[in-house]
């Protein structure tokens, strides 16, 4: 029996197996590690090339890839390529492009400018080393300066898209100048490899120029044409065998156009790309039932393909090497450092145009075939050839351990949350009318406690559980504080409806505003063995941070504030007497116990707090000589809260253990 | 009122661009953008079943909504004369939601429709409210207000919190307003998952809006995106160019405000 091997079709059968296989397990590894399955692909290419295989086994590498039996591959890696960046032109975002060339097309020109820069002046040493006199200078350095510049796309809106980046502002930076970057270096790369064909640049403009026109005229002459075919297919229910076989000749046409003007021939099927509508699902169509194939059989085989003309060992001495570093990290500078700039010219903070940097130092696949591309025209020697495939391979490699020291994870929280900070200054306090105590009393009150400068909103609640008749009436109470306030210099925000449940409804109000404090008028301190009100007792048991409860008898002004202060830990209760004595100027008195309440003199108000773990300092009345008393309710658990404890008399009195 | 403002809100939710849209159904940009903003009269009926099309809506919800069913109805009854007699004999007996849901059976077992036969009916909007979502007559100085307490209504049945609600709701209003005229807003956030429910509040006194009309009713739907949310909200926008501010305004009881809404879709 003979080898499959022998046959140039078993042969060519099992070199896929073999390619794709071992893509796909270096995949695992590459996700595990978090890294874009692009890496896996192309270290696959480099493993069964020269390098790797044909170093440890030589005569496994000659069976399996015979040097005689690569033209099959050639041709594969190049239809692959055709149809890859027909995708790549299909996948571009061309209304978001033009939308970005009208307003920043400067600033995403940076991105490109400077590594291009730098690559071009990199050129000047490696000249020297790596060329031969038969290649032109100014193309060498054009070619070295592209392939510094060039940005992997489609990665590159994957990884976005993974992180959920793409909707941000970074996200859309990043994309934006990746695209302008990537078309310019493109059509500047068409220029440089005509100009390589033909030999003189006057022939390589012109060729451009024509290839340009013929760009405008497919656009004109075509895009109605796929536009209504489009409409078709979104009406008439998906793409047929035919219509897909006229585009797929179509691609063919457009490369095999630009490859006998002398440009490539991806460059025609990648404009062709472009040119197809975005509207009618016509695009979309396309991609879907052309990625499959071309991502996951055909383009492993370019990768492979380029692997097995990349040769390490010709980096067989200390200056190669260091050659090689030089490469990398003048490439990542220019790179990281360009798109930096240009993302800070956009207008990012100094992190997130760092982190877009980073991002368009990610090169992948595309300056995989410029570097092929210049390896073919004999531009690049294969030593530099094996210098950018390791430099390409390493700057993606290393987008994600540079992404992360870039860009913390909370970025794309920070950036949902946003609106919730916008919305509220200071945490808002809700003022519940009605109140026995009366708007004035409230109003008082609510601008006693509103802090000096970082006011929060207010909102006058008013929940009607009488329905149509209380209405009228509650109205009036809501613009009497509305009217009070108003005077004081505070805007209440009107809050009113018709509440089955308005305990509920204040706890559920107080959670959904963020509000810190809730006032709540009372119309006495509840007696002896007397139940609370049920509103109240929803109240108290919520969680919200601080419920005041205010029983007023009359309190027109704040002049004297006593504080009945018992235990240390209430120095937040005191910071509150503070806060009122501030805003009113009013004079404030520590009292120690309940007890000496009577004999401090005439209060207009009186804060105390009340625990209601079983001890309570709360006088059960308002204490003989003040207006108003402000109690401030502390303490857990909130269940215990079952009503306020009774206490022996109707006098002050105290059982605050001290 | 015009329907422009719930063509958009319908626009967005299916996720087409202002050109998508209009390139689909073969109109200019520059036409449906002045359609959207009420400048130009609302589309004819052949054209709102092309967007009903488009957006996977039942065209005679779209038709509705836009009040264009007197012209179409003219139009019919000028070439069919005999049918007057057959509407003039359903409005003198005055027939009620439910009267005339049978009716409609009859017709659709008698007569089925040849294409969309298989569309099971629009969603309504009661059967997703229910009293503890439904806030009588709030009054309150902006929309964020009521979006703020249908967000704390809400939050039981969807398990989150009422403030993260409150921020996705806020998020979504910044992005695009909810008003879809007559008075009504209809505010939607699109949940990954969970139940569908609807929040709704009436305002009063009704809230200024910039541009002279005042909000009345505010309905939040919280649902998946899907078709049936976007024929929910193409539902509701029928149901507020019907009066549905008028019919609810005045009811200070959730429970009679549920009950309304349930009469006022019988027919849907």
């Amino acid at each position: 029996m003979s080898s499959p091997l022998d046959t140039p079709a078993g042969l060519l059968l099992v070199q896929l197996a073999v390619i794709l296989g071992l893509s796909r397990l270096l995949g695992v590894f590459a996700r595990r590690l978090r890294q874009p399955l692009v890496v896996a692909e192309i270290a696959a290419g480099v493993l069964l090339g020269p390098s790797v295989l044909g170093a440890l086994a030589p005569t496994a590498a000659e069976a399996l890839f015979p040097t005689g039996a690569l033209a099959t591959l050639h041709s594969i890696s190049q239809l692959a390529l055709v149809l890859f960046m027909f995708l790549v032109g299909l996948r571009l975002d061309t209304g978001q492009l033009a939308r970005t060339a009208r307003t920043s097309l400067f600033v995403s020109q940076a991105g490109m400018i400077v590594p291009f820069a730098l690559g071009a002046c990199l050129a000047w040493w490696l000249y020297g080393e790596l060329s031969t006199p038969e290649v032109p200078f100014v193309l060498f350095a054009l070619f070295v300066g592209l392939t510094m510049s060039i940005t992997a796309l489609p990665v590159l809106a994957k990884l976005l898209g993974d992180r959920h980046l793409l909707d941000t502002r970074l996200g859309a930076v990043a994309v934006a100048s990746a695209a302008v970057d990537d078309v310019a270096a493109w059509c500047l790369l068409a220029i440089v490899v005509s100009f390589a064909r033909a030999g003189e640049l006057g022939t390589a403009v012109g060729t451009s120029a024509l290839a340009l026109a013929l760009g405008v005229a497919a656009f004109v002459a075509l895009r109605p044409a796929l536009a209504r075919l489009g409409r078709r297919i979104s009406t008439g229910g998906g793409m047929t065998e035919g219509m897909m076989a006229g585009v797929l000749v179509l691609v063919l046409c457009a490369g095999l156009l630009t490859e006998s003007l002398g440009i490539h021939a991806l460059f025609g099927s990648f404009v062709l790309g472009t040119v197809f509508p975005r509207e009618g699902g016509l695009a979309r169509a396309l991609a879907d039932r052309l990625e499959d194939l071309t991502m996951v059989l055909l383009l492993p085989v370019f990768f492979a393909y380029s692997g097995l003309r990349t040769d390490v060992a010709l980096l067989h001495d200390g200056r190669a090497w260091l050659m090689c570093g030089a490469v990398l990290v003048i490439g990542s500078i220019g790179k990281i450092g360009g798109g930096a700039l240009a993302a800070r010219l956009a207008g990012l903070p100094p992190r997130q145009a760092a982190t877009v940097g980073v991002l368009l130092n990610m090169r992948g696949a595309m300056h995989l075939v410029v570097i092929n591309m210049g390896l073919d025209l004999g531009v690049l020697s294969p030593t530099l050839f094996a210098i950018l495939v390791i430099v390409g391979l390493t700057t993606t490699a290393l987008t994600d351990p540079l992404l992360r020291w870039a860009s913390p994870s909370d970025i794309t929280l920070r950036a949902r949350a946003s609106p919730a900070t916008e919305r509220t200054a200071a945490p808002p306090a809700i003022l519940c009318v009605p109140g026995p105590t009366g708007a004035p009393a409230m109003a008082l009150l609510a601008h006693a406690l509103g802090g000096s400068d970082d006011d929060g909103a207010l909102y006058g609640l008013k929940l009607d559980r009488d329905r149509r008749t209380a209405a009228e009436e509650v109205e009036d109470e809501l613009e009497q504080l509305i009217d009070h306030a108003a005077a004081l210099g505070h805007s209440v925000r009107p809050l009113s409806f018709v509440s089955t449940d308005p305990g509920a409804d204040i706890c559920r109000t107080a959670d959904v505003k963020g509000a810190e404090l809730v006032l709540v008028g009372a119309t006495h301190v509840p007696e002896q063995g007397q139940l609370i009100d049920p509103v109240l007792l929803d109240v108290l048991r919520s969680p919200i941070e601080t419920v005041g409860v205010l029983v007023a008898r009359q309190l027109a002004e704040i002049d004297r504030v006593l504080v009945l202060h018992t235990a240390p830990e209430e120095d937040d209760l005191l910071a509150l007497a503070k806060r009122i004595a501030e805003r009113t100027g009013a004079a404030l008195r520590l009292v120690d116990a309940a007890s000496e309440l009577a004999l401090a003199g005439p209060a207009d108000l009186v804060v105390s707090a009340v625990d209601t773990e079983g001890r309570t300092r709360l006088t059960t009345t308002l204490p003989p000589k003040a207006s108003a008393l402000l109690a401030r309710m502390t303490g857990s658990p909130r269940e215990s809260r079952g009503s306020l404890q009774p206490s022996g008399d109707a006098t002050p009195c105290t059982s605050a253990p001290r | 009122m015009h329907v422009g403002a719930s063509l958009k809100l319908l626009r967005m939710d299916a996720g087409l661009s202002l050109r998508d849209l209009a390139r689909r159904i073969g109109v200019s940009s520059a036409y449906l953008s002045r359609v959207e903003h009420g400048i130009d009269p609302p589309p004819t009926a052949e054209r709102l079943a092309a967007i009903a099309r488009e957006l996977d809506l039942p065209p005679a919800l779209l038709v509705d909504a836009a009040s264009r069913v007197s012209p179409f109805l003219n139009h019919y009854l000028e070439t069919v004369p005999g049918a007057s007699a057959l509407f003039l004999e359903i409005a003198r007996r005055r027939l009620n939601g439910h009267q005339l849901l049978r009716v409609h059976e009859l017709i659709a077992q008698e007569f089925p429709l040849p294409e969309p036969a298989r569309r099971a009916p629009p969603p309504g909007l009661a059967p997703l409210l229910s009293e503890e979502r439904v806030v009588p007559r709030l009054r309150c100085a902006e929309l964020g207000d009521a979006l703020d307490l249908a967000a704390a209504r809400l939050a039981p049945a969807l398990e989150t919190s009422a403030t993260q609600l409150a921020v996705e709701l806020h998020a979504a209003e910044q992005r695009a307003s909810s008003h879809v005229g007559a008075g009504v807003a209809v505010a939607r956030l699109h949940r990954a998952s969970g139940p569908a429910v609807a929040a709704l509040l009436t305002l009063s006194p009704p809230l200024a809006m910039g541009g002279g009309a005042a909000l009345r009713v505010v309905v939040v739907l919280v649902s998946e995106r899907s078709p049936s949310a976007l024929a929910l909200l193409a539902h509701v926008s029928r149901l507020a160019a019907h009066g549905l501010a008028d019919a609810i305004a005045t009811l200070d009881d959730p429970a009679w405000i549920v009950g309304r809404i349930t009469e006022l879709e019988m027919l849907r």
